[in-house]
């Protein structure tokens, strides 16, 4: 994209360094790793701006400075200031040339970061309305205002109304929305992609002179890419299967549906390349217009060497913590810690329901574990959880390392000891959708993934 | 002695009077702004 001959410029909400706002001490090492990894990434791809929101301050505030100080992460916040002198302990803004253009980027933590600052960071989270006024006042040369923001969505639209000063807002979003067409309220455009980085928003701007956002063409040329990206997600996922010609020769009626979609995309692509030469003609004109699109970042993009060695750097360092974590608490316990409370493991199961565990046994789930060790990751924190049985624990004993029967059955203590005492039979959905989140496992498909394990349909 | 002390303090009001210059003549401009949200997920993949 940088080497294109449109100037670039790239940003991020925030929230990237740690899943939730609180990490426990022991695994502490663990999940500093893997944000500094992040943040040496986040260097390396030259960003711009990234906010900084609730998650970031996860580890402690001095964690992130050091952080930011050691990486020269751009991370902005206009609202997390000195409890004392009130001042930003971030650069509150930043004002810079893209291309002939002067935007100014500024950056909101929201009230969600209060909550996360410990009663020991010299520090506190300001309300946007004594933030904005003084921090708009600072970019005043700036042709274009950019604000990246961890306010909840509703607060955002409140900003919008007050402040068509501000023409763009990226939503660090939180509200379990996917990608979003840019929204407009007064002059300010709403952005916002998916969570965990399984999309970039890609923005095309025309600024103009009158800094006002045009509307038309350039709303219909988004509503155009959004249905382009459903329609091609559509097409792959009939060719993820195969060939459609091939696959679904026997079947007229699926043949047909694919094949509108084809010609459905090339018409859609056609009417996009109209919108956009329009468009371009009128770059020079008073009114700014933006085309917006998403780009998947699936497996199939190529990774990019040096952010590859990150990962992977990362990855054997995380785990590395996690084996010694796991030594020390062995030497605590002496010995493997016992089956955790009223789990009993699946090798107990097997004592009765062979077949079931037979069948088990060739299935994913039984591998579930073993797919982590191959990938250097079994001592992840952030993995066991959803390949492990019950709670996860690097000290676990080794039948509960496995997706096994009581992950979907449920605890079999007490129908090992009395078979009268029924367990779960055909696991409900909500004991899957725990780790089959859309994030994980964007397939999933609860009636048909059911009638696969064959072990539940054996009697 | 005084070419010394200028030359700090022109080139001060150059810089100072840049970033004004370059705004009022170029307000209209393309670019393209990259945009993502918490990316960790696709750097920590599991297995």
């Amino acid at each position: 994209m940088r080497k294109g001959d449109r100037p670039v410029l790239v940003v991020d909400g925030g929230g990237l360094l740690f899943k939730s706002t609180a990490i426990t001490p022991e695994l502490a090492p663990q999940e500093k790793a893997t944000a500094s990894g992040i943040a040496e990434a986040y260097r390396l791809m030259r960003y711009d701006a990234v906010g900084i929101t609730a998650q970031d301050l996860a580890a402690g505030l001095p964690f992130l400075q050091g952080l930011a100080k050691q990486k020269k992460v751009p991370w902005l916040s206009a609202d997390l200031v000195d409890r004392a002198s009130g001042k930003p302990l971030f650069p509150a803004h930043r004002l810079g040339k893209v291309g002939e253009l002067s935007v100014g980027l500024f950056a909101l933590a929201g009230p969600t970061a209060r909550a996360a600052l410990r009663s020991e960071d010299p520090a506190m989270i300001q309300p946007w309305q004594e933030v904005i006024p003084r921090t708009l006042a600072q970019l005043k040369g700036a042709d274009c205002i950019i604000l990246l923001s961890g306010l909840p969505p509703a607060e955002n639209e409140a900003v919008a109304r007050s402040y068509p000063g501000i023409h763009l807002i990226l939503q660090a979003g939180d509200d379990g929305a996917a990608n979003r067409p840019p929204r407009r309220i007064n002059n300010t455009l709403i952005l916002q992609t998916e969570k965990q980085g399984k999309s970039m928003g890609l923005l095309d701007v025309h600024w103009g002179a009158s800094k006002q956002w045009g509307t038309d063409r350039a709303r219909q040329l988004s509503a155009g890419h959004s249905e382009l990206d459903r329609v091609q997600w559509l097409i792959r996922s009939h060719q993820r299967k195969g060939d459609p010609a091939v696959l679904y020769r026997n079947d007229p009626g699926r043949l047909k549906a694919y094949q509108e979609l084809v010609a459905q995309e090339r018409e859609l692509q056609a009417e996009i390349n109209g919108l956009s030469g329009e468009i371009a003609k009128g770059a020079g004109q008073a009114n700014a217009m933006a085309e917006n699109r998403f780009l998947g970042l699936g497996a199939d993009l190529p990774d990019q060497p040096a952010v590859l060695a990150i990962v992977e750097h990362t990855t054997k360092a995380v785990n590395a913590l996690g084996q010694e974590l796991a030594k020390r608490q062995m030497e605590r316990n002496k010995k493997e810690t016992a089956a955790p409370g009223p789990l009993v493991g699946w090798q107990r199961c097997a004592t009765c329901h062979r077949t079931e565990a037979d069948f088990w046994r060739q299935s994913r789930h039984a591998r579930a574990y073993e797919t982590l060790r191959a990938r250097n990751q079994h001592f992840n924190p952030n993995c066991l959880p959803c390949h492990v049985t019950g709670p996860a624990s690097t000290t676990m004993p080794e039948d509960l390392r496995a997706v096994s029967c009581e992950t979907c059955h449920g605890p079999g203590r007490d129908h090992s000891n009395d078979p009268s005492r029924a367990m779960v039979k055909v696991p409900p959905a909500q004991s899957c959708l725990g780790c089959h989140t859309p994030e994980h496992d964007d397939s999933f498909d609860y009636p048909r993934d059911l009638t696969r394990l064959n072990c539940i349909h054996v009697r | 002695m005084k070419r010394v002390r200028v030359l700090p303090v022109t080139l001060a009001l150059v810089v100072a009077l840049l970033p004004g210059l370059a705004g009022a003549a170029a307000r209209s401009a393309t670019f393209t702004l990259i945009y993502g949200n918490d990316v960790r997920g696709e750097l920590a993949p599991c297995g």
